[in-house]
């Protein structure tokens, strides 16, 4: 993505644990591996998915006849304008939310949870 | 010229080495049933472990994407058919040449989730990007010394304890960050949209995310610990 500028105040200081957890993403197919170590362990780790899945993906002829898929996505999440407000003003106050907020926060959870 | 195809078939290429294959690939202009065979082979090599991490990749965001682990497995791997000349290693070994292939391979998925993430912002009538599509032929990722992997179980417990929001967001800034600490602005700009959030929030989120699962990992490592 060499067409992207990086700007300095996106820098996050990575911490040991999150060293550890992008490689541990990385081994088990959370984010695509990157070294040696990571392919082979992520294969290790997904030995019968992988044999299972030659019998699932599309012939290599198929793929060439199809060419691109070219998807519009839709966005199935909803704005939830309220929701967003309210985690907007917590954060913004840095004040122990009142009862009232909290109880508010516990409605919007439940809320999302039951979408 | 003769047609080379008369003369190679299936299986005199399948004892080709995978360098020869890139390269009876890479003639898919000049030689296209050549190149196609060479495809064949490249695609039983390669297809099923890619398919595979695509699906573990992206099924996060199957929410968000509803086919996302498709496009991105069949738009890389086409990309691999038609770019197969930007393919160079250094290394002679064949395991190690199988390994540059899927790490290449790889990172053309990685800008094809790139590019439908860039969609998205385009369906939400934003401003619509022309595709500028990166071929990473030579992918050196140095790494880190940091200590081993996370068992598989206790990632998956750790984030269980993450909702959509928070996993989606934690798991997009790590895959468009380089080395997981850049984020490139629009990138952030587009998970901001995806997730309905502003900046603040985003930094916010990821922050519980990582809390949360450091310490759900925790619980689970001190769990198993043998006791004195």
């Amino acid at each position: 993505m060499s067409d992207l500028k990086l700007i300095p105040g996106n820098l996050d200081n990575l911490s040991e644990f999150e060293l550890r957890l992008i490689k541990s993403f990385r081994s088990n197919g959370y984010l695509f591996p990157m070294s040696d170590e990571e392919i082979e362990r992520f294969e290790d780790c997904h030995k019968k998915e992988i044999r299972s899945a030659i019998s699932k993906v599309p012939s290599a002829d198929e793929i060439l006849n199809r060419g691109r898929i070219e998807k519009n996505w839709t966005l199935s999440t909803q704005v939830d304008e309220e929701v967003s407000q309210n985690m907007a003003q917590a954060a913004r106050e840095g004040k122990t939310p009142t009862d009232a907020l909290k109880q508010k926060m516990l409605d919007d959870r439940n809320k999302s949870k039951n979408k | 010229m003769d047609d080379a195809s008369s003369f190679v078939s299936l299986n005199d290429l399948r004892k080709e080495s995978t360098l020869t294959i890139m390269e009876y690939m890479a003639m898919n202009k000049d030689e296209p049933s050549v190149a196609n065979l060479a495809f064949n082979v490249f695609y039983e090599r390669f297809s099923s472990a890619f398919m595979v991490t695509c699906e573990k990749v992206c099924g996060p965001f199957e929410c968000l994407y509803d086919g996302l682990a498709e496009v991105i497995f069949n738009n890389a791997i086409l990309n691999a058919y038609l770019k197969a000349g930007q393919f160079n290693t250094t290394n002679k070994d064949s395991q190690k040449v199988d390994n540059d292939v899927k790490k290449w391979l790889y990172g053309i998925a990685n800008t094809e989730m790139y590019i439908e993430l860039r969609k998205i912002k385009a369906s939400a009538n934003l401003s619509i990007v022309e595709d500028i599509l990166v071929l990473e032929s030579n992918i050196d990722h140095e790494e880190p010394l940091i200590a081993e992997c996370y068992e598989k179980e206790i990632l998956e417990q750790a984030l269980e304890t993450l909702n959509d929001k928070e996993k989606g967001v934690l798991l997009m800034c790590y895959q468009f960050s380089e080395d997981g600490k850049n984020i490139p602005s629009d990138v952030i700009d587009r998970i901001n949209t995806i997730f309905n959030i502003k900046e603040p929030n985003r930094r916010q989120i990821k922050k519980r995310a990582l809390e949360k699962v450091q310490q759900q990992v925790n619980y689970l490592l001190s769990k198993t610990k043998p006791k004195k």
